[in-house]
């Protein structure tokens, strides 16, 4: 069972910057990562209260 | 505001042994925590990147890329030649040519293994320099035993630890719980139970969640 401790979770920041998905590691276009400031529309909550495969926006 | 009169921040980090990202973000935390001012603990979680991946995979990266992926020769060279100089930017030294592209599953089993006797920081260096520097295989039992050795861990706890598979089910649970969260890429940072930071950000941007998180302002 996957831990509640996690539910209500914020991510910050841009999610497609340097990651790894399905193996694949995709580089953005430029030789660096861009920089992504850290503001407060940037900041989502996660509802692990569903059925957990998909992040929901809080209101 | 920090938070050295507090307790350590908890640094939770879902990436894979086989994850370019995930080596150039370790690099990028490790500076942004150099310079902040307070204690951080890590703990890393698995998370297999390519799970349908054999254990003795014939071929190049590029060779896994192009065939399993269906992406184009030069468009996946293209990529590994950008992602060899981001590494090189963190003082990485990326050798795609000798990589030896493998599932991660047991290096995963292993590195639980190594979170029991509190060596999981030491081996997870180990497993992506073996891979990424050292074109060392990271997938079959015999190297990864080895790989352990070296850094000191005894030989036949690590051979027991994967030949038993007595860690299958906590690699098992780290992947769920990555999902529970929407985890879709790594690496994934999670800092005090509370806020998550998705990529190998660069370090300005965890030095900014390090001391927000320190001051409860995230």
């Amino acid at each position: 069972m996957p831990d509640e401790k996690y539910s209500g979770l914020v991510v910050v920041g841009d999610e497609t910057a340097g990651v790894c998905v399905d193996g694949v590691c995709a580089v953005p276009g430029a030789s660096t990562a861009e920089r992504h400031d850290l503001r407060a529309d940037d900041e989502r909550d996660v509802d692990l209260d569903s059925d957990g495969s998909e992040r929901q926006p809080s209101a | 505001m920090n938070s050295s009169a507090d307790s350590p921040i908890k640094i939770d980090i879902w990436s894979d042994v086989a994850c370019p990202w995930c080596y150039v973000g370790k690099r990028r935390l490790e500076r942004a925590l150099q310079s902040f001012d307070g204690e951080a603990v890590i703990e890393f979680h698995s998370f297999e990147l390519a799970p349908d991946t054999p254990v003795d995979f014939s071929g190049s990266e590029v060779d896994f890329l192009a065939r399993h992926k269906g992406m184009p020769h030069a468009q996946v060279e293209q990529m590994l030649t950008q992602m060899t100089a981001l590494a090189a930017e963190e003082g990485l030294a990326f050798d795609y040519d000798a990589l030896q592209h493998t599932k991660t599953l047991k290096a995963h089993e292993l590195l639980h293994h190594a979170k029991t006797l509190g060596r999981q920081a030491d081996l997870k260096e180990r497993l992506l320099k073996a891979y990424f520097e050292q074109g060392r295989h990271v997938g079959r039992v015999d190297e990864l035993v080895a790989l352990a050795e070296e850094i000191g861990m005894d030989l036949a706890a690590a051979r027991d630890a994967l030949e038993s598979g007595k860690y299958a089910d906590d690699v098992a649970a780290d992947i769920a719980q990555a999902h529970a969260m929407g985890i879709r890429g790594v690496p994934f940072y999670v800092f005090d139970e509370r806020v998550g930071v998705s990529g190998a950000q660069p370090s300005d941007v965890f030095t900014d969640v390090l001391e927000r998180v320190a001051s409860k302002e995230l």
